[in-house]
């Protein structure tokens, strides 16, 4: 069974990532985050130790991959994530990221941060946070317009772009954090519990964003106690407990389940059930375990009566749904993608404008006049044989047909689609 | 519609109507237009009214030095029947002053003082509402009109235009029933309440366009001014000082002498500045750093490329920024009313005088040259105190003392003494004292006569029997002032001392005698004109007094009861060395200085202490900077007078903590411009230069450099785990 993570990876690769891919897949992977032995411990104010919260872990987070850090509250993810950040100095151990230490102010460049909760100046509006956070990396004002402008536009706050940051709920301050976090096009994005406090809605919307700017390039590292949340997104992930990892591996490593098999089906009835169990014993000597009609989640169904209400222009005084992604956070692969994309989508419209000039030459050409038929051949040879002449039939004037057209050439809406942009479907069938 | 749109009912509906309708270009630029044009509108007006007066000063003491009164010329003869002169078509004098008029020409019909009956006359043609700047230098009316032109347009399109339709409105609803009743100076105070608040809001936007650098630092700077200006209690403070100021004039009793009304409104306002900044610097500084740090947004900012220096740099520069809008709007407002206070009446010419030469003037006190001993003599008294001083001859011989301190010290004690001497006046006797380095004031355009701005024609110039040297065209007005504290006998507060006073040499010289009160701080106002051409001035002090009815071979003065001495401050002759305006200039600097101190003080403690922790200790330091020289005094003169060896170390103690305490802010408290801006005296440059120096860079930076060791080791982020 794919995850959503591997079939936007298989989606990504039918798009041309394959490219970026395998180029990826030829070079050693670049480390961004490389700890070992990393420890943490906070001391009282007479140096005396009161809690360990990071004790001896060993991780790696490679370039352009989703990283999860997980674990209940208090095994030490937001720990590790304040030390990665420069907030909190490690007890022992070795600390690199961006190959230099954490504290280097020179590596924050290349970070977006969002913190657990939300932490924004309240007497600011959402443009003056972004365009304040801009300047702290040195954009000028033409970019930072632009920037604020699409990430907004992206999180759901057009709207709300003027009203003091204090005014918003949880949500929407949670959504303008993850605007910050992105407003430098960072290489590494570090979310700390990057779906607390958001509805459905906005917990699929951001898991979409993850896996699209994973899909661009981006490496991502976030920590979540809601597992079911990151369980999608998340290449590799280590699992936390007590200050110490507890597993470390990929999804499909830590979650496939080697002893069973399950096969999805249309619904079948008792008679074809019995069969197939049938078959099975026979075959492999095993019974069905567990026979279910599945059904939709909570979820799914919360995401369809948004979608009705929206569909139907209810007002909301909160955020908007979010709009496509901020076309300013590219990465290298996304940008190779873009590149590709527009070659094939320049080759289809070649293509189809072929195919569409011939069927034009075809309708303009002058319609060929039906031949019109000579006398009764009948009556001729009734003439020449002298045998009496049939009855004349009337002789049906040939129609004056209409010149056959060529059907025109049905272009193949299936491959401009899929060469169109991903994210406007993943919209589309997301909402 | 959504649900909030109609929510909040018609005040709410209101205005968001009024928002709406503000946004709109078409209203910016009609209210830029308007405003434009009646800024145009008026400058016109005032111009036309500065220049004719420009004018007229130029050219009418040639008139009237042209016009003969013998040969019957129409300008003089207009002159002595009227008192009035026509130029341009306009008539300006009185009757009231034609008497007058016709005693000033010579038997030849020639007039004297032609310069000072022009500005007599001056007086009369200035209208009440030209600003006496405007009216002695014409092209600032175009500077002030263009300079009003960009705040006014910048305030438009900044997005204050509704603001200044709307304080528009409300001063004019404000001022104008109160101006039809009469109280005019009330509507004026009232009126500029709301307009002190715009001119407020205006700086502070100009503040935040010019901090818009791509930066860090600027950007922490501009985060600063807009928390100060968005959270309430920095607005109130900001308020205070704003608001105050126009409301001081109402609460001075206009019949106490003008001097006075200027002083005790100059010092309410510089103290208000002043205090309120700093407690706004004090609670904002710490705020703004300590919270964000408690709450965390601090985490935001420093997890983006921005080193703890600059985080620091840029807190303390947003406070720099906004204290300067603070001091630059108050001291505008300041100065406005200012000169609305000096327009009132003054009491008599003298206190009309005196705010012009001892008040809003920049003035440097001298003392007296005394000739020291001359070395010969020295020597003398000191070979001959140490041979009849026995307890020196015994120290000798044993050897606890060596010939050459006992003799220092004699000729530090012989030399003090012959000072002494010097300043000490026997009864019936007189000292010269002699003053150098004065510099002659500049001569100034006519004023009005109830100003007294520049006496009127042929009164005494200040002192009783005296009377002015004026030059043809070369009017010297300007009085210096010789300040005074003398003691003699039991300096009986309830009893006077004669004193005479004798001023200048040859022609220029006058006198005035006085009944002085010992131990008592007295100003004499003294001519300019007294000042000798080398800038050297001689006063003679005589320890008697005029003998009212002189017989025929009586003396003219008896002599004192008893004898009249002053310590070395004691005498001093204060004189002009430059104008009111740049002194007010220096002396802000001197206090914004003070105040980026503090407000660094209070960035960097606050990184690492907790908020009320910081505000304590950096008012504690500017509470002992600011009484260091009380605290010098008091530390001199604390003893304990006790034999207990416990207490005297007790006393070494507490001597030495607090020695130490004043001697660290001693310099923040020498450092005060408004004391001596409210007295007269000049806040010189080479003050700002050394303020700058060591408080704005030497102890600013030593307290940023030992805030960012502690700081840049300091965790921002807390623990939140569970523990174990």
């Amino acid at each position: 069974m794919t995850t959503g993570r591997d079939s936007a990876r298989m989606t990504g690769a039918s798009t041309g990532s394959s490219t970026a891919g395998s180029a990826g897949a030829s070079t050693q992977r670049e480390r961004v985050v490389e700890a070992a032995g990393l420890t943490k411990t906070f001391s009282d104010f007479w140096l005396r130790a009161t809690a360990r919260a990071v004790d001896g872990i060993d991780f790696h987070i490679d370039r352009h991959e989703i990283f999860g850090l997980l674990g209940p509250n208090g095994s030490g993810k937001s720990t590790t994530i304040k030390m990665i950040l420069g907030l909190l100095h490690k007890t022992q151990g070795r600390l690199v990221v961006f190959g230099r230490d954490p504290s280097d102010v020179a590596v924050k460049r290349k970070i977006g941060y969002l913190p657990e909760e939300t932490y924004l100046y309240r007497f600011l509006n959402p443009t003056e946070t972004l365009d304040y956070y801009g300047k702290l990396f040195g954009l000028d004002r033409r970019t930072r317009k632009r920037r604020t402008g699409e990430l907004l536009d992206m999180v759901g706050l057009s709207q709300v772009a003027h009203r003091a940051a204090g005014e918003f709920s949880k949500g929407m301050a949670r959504r303008l954090g993850l605007a910050q976090a992105l407003v430098n096009d960072p290489e590494l994005l570090i979310l700390d519990e990057p779906t607390s406090g958001l509805d459905p809605i906005g917990t699929k919307q951001v898991k979409d964003l993850i896996l699209e700017l994973g899909r661009r390039g981006k490496t991502i590292l976030l920590t979540s106690h809601l597992l079911a949340d990151v369980e999608d997104v998340c290449d590799r992930m280590v699992i936390l407990y007590g200050g110490k990892i507890r597993a470390a591996g990929t999804s499909t490593e830590l979650l496939a389940d080697s002893r069973h098999t399950l096969i999805r089906t249309p619904r079948l009835d008792e008679a074809t059930i019995r069969a197939v169990e049938e078959a099975l014993r026979r075959s492999q000597g095993v019974g069905i375990d567990r026979i279910e009609a599945p059904r939709q989640t909570l979820e799914q169904l919360f995401l369809d009566i948004v979608e009705k209400a929206r569909a139907e222009q209810l007002a909301t005084s909160g955020a908007q749904a979010g709009g496509r992604i901020a076309s300013f956070l590219q990465g290298e692969e996304g940008a190779k993608q873009d590149a590709s994309r527009q070659d094939g989508v320049a080759v289809v419209e070649e293509l189809v404008q072929s195919v569409d000039a011939r069927a034009r030459a075809t309708l303009a050409a002058p319609a060929t006049p039906a031949t019109p038929k000579g006398p009764d051949a009948g009556m001729l040879d009734a003439l020449v044989s002298g045998k009496p002449a049939e009855p004349a039939r009337p002789v049906a004037s040939p129609k004056a047909d209409a010149p056959p057209v060529p059907k025109a050439a049905k272009v193949d809406q299936g491959l401009i689609d899929s060469l169109l942009s991903d994210d406007q479907r993943k919209r589309e069938g997301g909402a | 519609m959504s649900e909030s749109a109609s929510a909040g009912g018609p005040i709410a509906a209101l205005r968001r109507r009024w928002a709406d309708v503000v946004s709109r270009p078409g209203f910016r630029i009609s209210v830029a237009v308007f405003y434009s044009l009646a800024i145009l509108a008026v400058a016109t007006v005032v111009y036309r009214e500065a220049a004719y007066l420009d004018r007229f000063a130029e050219a009418v003491p040639d008139i009237l030095r042209e016009a003969n009164l013998v040969a019957k010329d129409a300008a003089a003869l207009e002159l002595t029947e009227k008192g009035t002169v026509t130029f341009e078509g306009r008539v300006v004098g009185s009757e009231s002053i034609a008497r007058q008029m016709a005693s000033l020409y010579s038997v030849a019909g020639e007039l004297e003082r032609a310069a000072e009956v022009t500005s007599l006359l001056l007086g009369f043609a200035r209208p009440e509402w030209l600003p006496t700047p405007f009216a002695d230098e014409p092209w600032l009316v175009l500077g002030a009109a263009a300079l009003l032109l960009a705040i006014v347009n910048f305030a438009v399109f900044s997005g204050l235009a509704g603001a200044l339709v709307g304080v528009t409105m409300l001063c004019a609803a404000i001022a104008l029933p109160l101006a039809l009743f009469g109280r005019t100076s009330l509507a004026i105070s009232l009126a500029a309440v709301p307009l002190g608040l715009l001119a407020f809001a205006i700086v502070i936007r100009g503040a935040l366009v010019a901090l818009d650098w791509a930066s860090p630092v600027f950007a922490i700077a501009c985060g600063v001014v807009r928390e100060a200006m968005r959270l309430k209690i920095a607005i109130a403070f900001a308020a205070i000082a704003i608001v105050a100021i126009p409301l001081f004039p109402q609460w001075i009793d206009p019949q106490t002498p003008l001097r006075y009304q200027v002083q005790t409104f100059l010092a309410r306002s510089m103290d208000t500045m002043y205090v309120v900044c700093a407690f706004l610097t004090v609670f904002l500084g710490c705020a703004t750093v300590a919270f964000e740090i408690r709450d965390r947004q601090a985490w935001l900012t420093l997890t983006k490329p921005v080193s703890r220096f600059s985080y620091l740099l840029g807190k303390w520069l947003g406070l720099v920024v906004l204290n300067g809008c603070i001091l630059l709007v108050a001291t505008l407002a300041m100065f406005a009313f200012l000169v609305q206070i000096r327009a009132r009446p003054a009491q008599d010419m003298f206190d009309a005088l005196a705010v012009r030469d001892e008040v809003l003037v920049a003035r440097v006190g001298t003392r007296p040259e005394y000739e020291p001993l001359p070395s010969a003599e020295l020597q003398e008294a000191v070979n001959e105190r140490l041979r009849a001083d026995l307890n020196a001859q015994a120290d000798l011989r044993d050897g606890t003392r060596t010939e050459i301190e006992i003799k220092k010290q004699f000729a530090r004690d012989i030399a003090g003494d012959y000072l002494k001497q010097l300043r000490s006046i026997p009864p019936g006797a007189s000292r010269e004292y002699r003053f150098s380095g004065l510099i002659p004031p500049k001569p100034r355009k006519g004023a009005r006569p109830d100003e007294g701005g520049d006496g009127a024609v042929g009164a005494a110039g200040g002192t009783d029997g005296s009377d002015r040297v004026n030059d043809e065209g070369d009017s010297d007005e300007a009085n210096l002032t010789l300040r005074y504290k003398f003691y003699s006998g039991a300096s009986d507060p309830h009893a006077t001392y004669p004193v005479v006073f004798i001023i200048g040499d040859g022609d220029r010289q006058t006198w005035t005698d006085r009944q002085i009160v010992a131990a008592q701080s007295n100003a004499l106002p003294v001519p300019a004109s007294t000042v000798a051409d080398d800038g050297t001035l001689v006063i003679r002090i005589l320890n008697a007094q005029v003998n009212p009815n002189p017989a025929p071979g009586e003396p003219e003065f008896l002599p004192g009861r008893t004898s009249i001495a002053f310590d070395i401050d004691g005498l001093e002759l204060l004189h002009r060395v430059g104008d009111f305006g740049p002194n007010l200039v220096r002396a802000q600097c001197v206090n914004l200085l003070k105040l980026s101190f503090l407000g660094m003080l209070a960035v960097s403690l606050a990184s690492f202490l907790s908020f009320p922790v910081a505000c304590l200790v950096v008012f504690t330091i500017f509470a002992a900077g600011s009484i260091a020289p009380y605290l010098a005094t008091s530390v001199e003169e604390y003893r304990i007078r006790t034999e207990s060896q416990a207490l005297k170390a007790f006393e070494a103690f507490i001597k030495g903590i607090a020695g130490g305490v004043e001697f660290s802010v001693r310099s923040f408290g020498e450092a005060s411009a408004n004391g001596p801006l409210v007295e007269g005296r000049l806040v010189s440059l080479g003050l700002v230069l050394r303020t700058f120096a060591l408080i704005g860079i030497a102890w600013s930076g030593v307290v940023l450099v030992l805030s960012l060791v502690v700081f840049r080791r300091k965790e921002i982020a807390i623990y939140s785990g569970q523990g174990g």
